[in-house]
């Protein structure tokens, strides 16, 4: 196991207010490997050298720059960066679950070794990054790619799976596997979700993808209340699933012949 | 609101199951799963072992169960630090038994937990059925009985965290200021006391004194009302501001940030919802400030 940087988390939202309207130059300019502030678990692998860090940042740029850096990435672009930056992270960051847990590894990333990658990822929206960018969270820049491929690798033996799902997937779609870590944290539901997820939307292509995720994602809520997904087969995992699609289709057919009658 | 959850099936009396209790294999010999377990890093392995007895057919009984139908017990995990729900082990009930000895085993990498483990035992339809009585489980995984157990694995989190630590640098905030609490206002699903921290000043010599006394004078006793009054009012405030918390109510994981500020929020006002008490934090701010040290008694002891 790998062991990051630990930023505390009084000093990245320091480093965050500034960064957040900063220019992408001027951060460029002070992204570094290393703060003094920083701190790591004493314990449980071998701590990341400054090498593997400098290899994370440019393999990050050299992705960026491919998406338009610095100049403001369109939609497409920030979305093409987003799906290799995730298999870029997932390789180079075999991180324990526990260390990924901790915030200040993400902070570490976002504030101090590539403030300037968030700031450009994130600019298109107005002058101003949002600062759940930089901090930890479900919405910081590293930390919600880090945990999509780590939830949707799970069970999986072929890391061109996990690539071709990032490619299929919309970012809302993305969201909203990941919506709910309890959810998303029972092994090989995600991947699961995401694979019928496909098939439904491609066997229904009348049907919004949008409102197909939304709707399956609450039941499956409902369901992993009284079901052990995690204690069954996947095969048992997948026939939920599939029944669980079945049923949104029906009630989304349901609700538009309704209206369609109404109209 | 946290949900009640109703199955829609019936369930098993829960002295169906006999539970012994988990042994942990650390060493040659085992020992009693404690109730919390520090000191455990990424590398380490969690081997645990523990015997049960199961009823089987008078859970069938209960549950409007066939004899044909499969039923497994599983233990399974899930550590509210990370969030991962996993499998430990399954075993088939082949037998009808009234008493079913069963023993269960398995690993948990200390990589994967932290915060606080859930160890849960469970009896499971192993397969989806079709049956003809409405009230019997139908779907696989459906649990029919359970038990569980829960291992703290950092026992610094019964207290709430407090680091000294020295303001001079600027970075932590005014070089003369008390103290400052540093939390993370935008992931209310991280464990509360892993994220959360009252930063206190060491260049302030009262304000250290007040926070370690055991006995606290007047002076400390005042200090820390007013820590106290500080800390909470950033809790509730932070979490009434935030869009993501107010729209979950309260459904967060036990330990986490959201799940222990809502409890704050409901003990502080038990009879309030809480858009009403985030109209009031936006809107008349110093009445709230007023009530909320009111509730909290401070500066009385």
């Amino acid at each position: 196991m790998i062991l990051f940087p630990l930023l505390p988390h009084h000093v990245a939202l320091q480093i965050a207010e500034t960064a957040r309207s900063a220019s992408v130059a001027s951060l460029a300019e002070g992204a570094a490997t290393e703060h003094s502030a920083c701190i790591y678990t004493p314990t449980g692998g071998a701590r990341v050298s400054k090498a593997g860090l400098t290899k994370l940042r440019n393999d990050l740029l050299e992705l960026a720059t491919s998406a338009g850096y610095p100049e403001i990435p369109t939609q497409q672009q920030a979305a093409l960066f987003d799906v290799e930056a995730t298999i870029v992270l997932s390789r180079q960051m075999p991180i324990a679950p526990a260390e990924a847990a901790k915030g200040g590894v993400w902070e570490f990333l976002s504030c101090v070794l590539l403030p300037d990658i968030v700031r450009w990822r994130f600019s298109g929206t107005g002058p101003i990054t949002s600062i759940e960018r930089f901090v930890a969270g479900r919405r910081n820049t590293c930390q919600r790619l880090w945990w999509r491929a780590y939830h949707l690798s799970s069970r999986m033996e072929a890391g061109s799976q996990l690539s071709g799902l990032l490619r299929s997937l919309g970012e809302d779609e993305l969201v909203q596997l990941m919506e709910r870590p309890s959810l998303a944290g029972i092994e090989g539901l995600c991947g699961a979700i995401a694979d019928g997820f496909l098939t439904i939307s491609a066997q229904h292509p009348d049907l919004t993808r949008r409102e197909l995720i939304r709707e399956a994602q609450k039941r499956f809520l409902r369901l992993s209340s009284f079901l052990w997904l995690e204690s069954l087969t996947a095969d048992d995992v997948g026939g939920h699933v599939e029944s669980v699609f079945i049923q949104v289709v029906a009630s989304l057919h349901g609700t538009q012949s309704t209206s369609t009658a109404s109209v | 609101m946290k949900a009640v959850i109703a199955v829609p099936y019936k369930r098993a009396k829960s002295d169906r199951l006999t539970a012994g209790p988990w042994e942990l294999w650390l060493t040659e010999s085992p020992s009693p799963l404690p109730l919390v377990l520090p000191g455990l890093d990424y590398g380490s392995v969690l081997r645990l072992r523990r015997e049960v007895i199961i009823d089987v057919s008078s859970l069938r009984s209960d549950c409007g169960l066939a004899n044909d139908v499969r039923l497994l017990v599983a233990a399974s995990w899930s550590s509210t630090g990370t969030s991962l729900r996993r499998n430990l082990v399954n075993v088939d009930l082949s037998s009808d038994d009234d008493a079913c000895l069963v023993e269960l085993a398995g690993d948990i990498s200390g990589g994967d937990i932290a915060g606080t483990l859930h160890i849960e035992t469970s009896v499971l339809l192993a397969h989806s059925q079709s049956t003809d009585d409405p009230l019997a489980a139908r779907r696989a995984g459906s649990v029919l009985l359970h038990e569980r157990q829960s291992v703290q694995m950092d026992p610094t989190t019964s207290f709430f965290p407090v680091e000294v630590v020295d303001f001079k640098t600027g970075l932590l905030g005014n070089s003369e200021s008390g103290w400052r609490l540093s939390w993370n206002i935008f992931d209310f699903e991280q464990p509360f006391l892993g994220s959360v921290r009252l930063l206190i000043n060491a260049a302030h010599p009262r304000v250290v004194g007040a926070v370690s006394g055991e006995a606290p004078t007047a002076e400390a006793s005042a200090i820390r009302s007013a820590i106290y009054f500080d800390v909470a009012r950033g809790l509730v405030l932070g979490a009434l501001a935030n869009d993501e918390f107010m729209e979950r109510d309260g459904d967060y994981p036990n330990g986490s940030c959201g799940r222990v500020v809502y409890t704050l929020i409901q003990m502080l006002f038990p009879n309030d919802a809480l858009p009403g008490l985030a109209a009031t934090a936006s809107q008349r701010r110093d009445y709230f400030n007023s009530d909320l040290q009111g509730r909290l008694r401070i500066f009385w002891s």
